[in-house]
């Protein structure tokens, strides 16, 4: 055995953990070698100063405060068992009550179109607010196209639902064929699929979109024109952005302005217009001329509800002379004995005769 | 009453039975942390450190081993852990004076300086050395501990156990070297 072979031995020497063997061995070559017994001699201090190093006692209490802080503070073993199962439960139960929130507030926001298909396209792809429009300005659609185009298309569409038995569902899906507008009529016409089982569709609120700001109480709060504030017809200078964009009305009126004359003969006038009502149709029929084009100045639209439709005439021929009267569509002359039940009246005014 | 029976208690949910095992082990653990450290306060904090974990993961011991085994090996993790985060060693070594018990009842005045210097040397040099070799043989020098033992504590083969400790001594024995070996016979 060489000192190399010996001192790598030399701990296990000291401990006793050679076999008898390897013992002998190195028992032989540290008695022949000064150097190697030497390096035994300092390992065999070091262990011995290690291992009369004194014991020390840990502080008085020890046990005593480490049995309170496992009992006090931590759980005993059951409540590590349980405490997991109690606490993975309530965890379950709130990811559940969770769940069950947002279930009903997203049904709560879907609900409106569960429940009136029509309503939110009307909003909003058809006639929205001001507001609505600005609100909804990050629809891709909306934004890109311009407005007269949306507008015209607005108004197609209130068009058909306006006069449902009209052909204009057929033809909207002919006419869908731009990509652009595919989505919104294919919308429209799938909403007037529904059409037999709702209540009749109010011309005023499809068209408008200004629903709110008519007050229940008093529908008629349009027509500065005229003395009685009937509803004027909702997107008036739209609907003259394009002919083709001009909606079908149920009644259309050609009336003539008078020349201005005093308030009193005026309102004069305005008493005898009762008088003069009931036979005005036929009266106007005889007396009335086509206006020429050069006399028209303003086309005038107003949604009046049809129980409301004689006192409209009334004081629309209070106001002007009416010419004519024509009963659009399927639309027949006792117009007023449809209720809950809007009419688009269209009226156009013609500048007085010249004396 | 032995540590399987205890532990199997404790792991019933008698917690009494923990007490037993912390007073059979208090002083051994105490013990090697506070040579892994060297400083009475922290070896104090550590070492009760050491019993609240096994407390808490007893049930997770399946027996494999010795309690003490598994206990020593918790030790010596929280003390190793301590231990590279405490800064100088300088003020350890003023802990060791007025911690450690003079076990001689009537040294002279020359023998409990030369002992008291001889243990702050020992101590010392254990703090210098790497936390594996002053492991190793803090478990075999100081607390008796065998090979096999040391190696399960340890989770190394017997072998490597063997060539650590002899690497460790001889680290050791170099660093106690300039205070020692020149005057040996005086110790």
């Amino acid at each position: 055995m060489n000192c190399h072979e010996a001192q790598t031995q030399l701990s296990e020497y000291l401990d006793g953990e050679l076999d008898p063997l390897r013992n002998k061995s190195v028992e032989s070559h540290l008695l022949a070698c000064p150097v190697c017994r030497a390096e035994a001699d300092g390992l065999a201090d070091c262990i011995r100063q290690v291992a009369q190093l004194p014991p020390v006692d840990p502080p008085p209490g020890f046990a005593q405060r480490v049995m309170a802080r496992a009992l006090e503070v931590e759980p005993s073993l059951w409540q590590k068992i349980i405490a997991p199962l109690r606490f993975s439960a309530p965890i379950q139960a709130s990811a559940a009550v969770l769940i069950a929130v947002l279930a009903v507030l997203i049904y709560r926001n879907e609900s409106p179109l569960k429940n009136d298909p029509l309503a939110p396209s009307m909003s909003t792809a058809i006639a929205p607010s001001t507001d609505q429009r600005n609100a909804n300005s990050e629809t891709p659609l909306r934004a890109a196209a311009p407005k007269a185009k949306l507008d015209s298309r607005r108004l197609r569409l209130a068009e058909k639902l306006a006069t449902p038995s009209a052909p204009a569902i057929s033809a909207s899906k002919d006419t869908a064929a731009q990509a652009a507008d595919k989505a919104e009529v294919a919308s429209a016409v799938g909403e007037l699929k529904d059409l037999p089982h709702r209540a009749p569709i109010q011309a005023q609120e499809i068209a408008t979109g200004s629903e709110n700001v008519r007050p229940d109480s008093n529908p008629f709060v349009f027509g500065p024109a005229f003395s009685a504030p009937f509803r004027a017809g909702p997107f008036a200078p739209e609907r003259m952005l394009s002919p083709l964009s001009e909606p079908s009305a149920d009644v259309e009126f050609v009336v003539r302005r008078r020349e201005s004359e005093p308030k009193k003969a005026a309102e004069s006038r305005r008493a005898e217009a009762d008088s003069r009502a009931a036979g005005a149709l036929a009266k106007r029929s005889s007396e009335s001329t086509t206006p020429q084009p050069n006399s028209l100045t303003e086309v005038k639209w107003f949604t009046v509800p049809a129980e409301r439709y004689d006192q409209f005439k009334k004081e629309l021929a209070a106001e002007a002379t009416i010419d004519s009267e024509r009963p659009i569509g399927s639309m027949t002359n006792d117009l007023s004995a449809r209720p809950n039940r809007d009419l688009l009246i269209k009226v156009i005014v013609l500048t007085p005769l010249e004396r | 009453m032995r540590d399987a029976e205890c532990v199997r208690r404790l792991q019933r949910g008698e917690t009494d039975a923990f007490e037993t095992l912390v007073r059979r082990h208090e002083k051994r653990i105490f013990n090697l942390v506070y040579r892994m450290l060297g400083d009475y306060e922290e070896a104090a904090e550590v070492s009760q450190e050491v019993f609240l974990s096994a407390f808490r993961a007893v049930g997770q011991f399946r027996g494999d081993a010795n309690f003490s085994t598994w206990l020593y090996r918790i030790a010596l993790n929280h003390a190793s852990t301590r231990r590279k985060t405490l800064g100088t060693r300088q003020h350890r070594l003023l802990a060791i004076d007025n911690a450690e018990p003079l076990s001689d009842p009537q040294p002279s005045p020359s023998d409990i300086l030369e002992k008291k210097e001889i243990r702050e040397r020992v101590q010392a040099a254990l703090n210098q050395l790497d936390p594996e070799d002053a492991e190793v043989i803090l478990l075999r020098d100081l607390q008796d501990v065998s090979y096999d033992e040391v190696a399960r504590v340890l989770k190394i083969p017997v072998g490597t156990v063997k060539s650590r400790l002899h690497r460790a001594r001889r680290a050791l024995k170099s660093r106690l070297a300039p205070y020692f070996c020149a005057g040996r016979k005086a110790v």
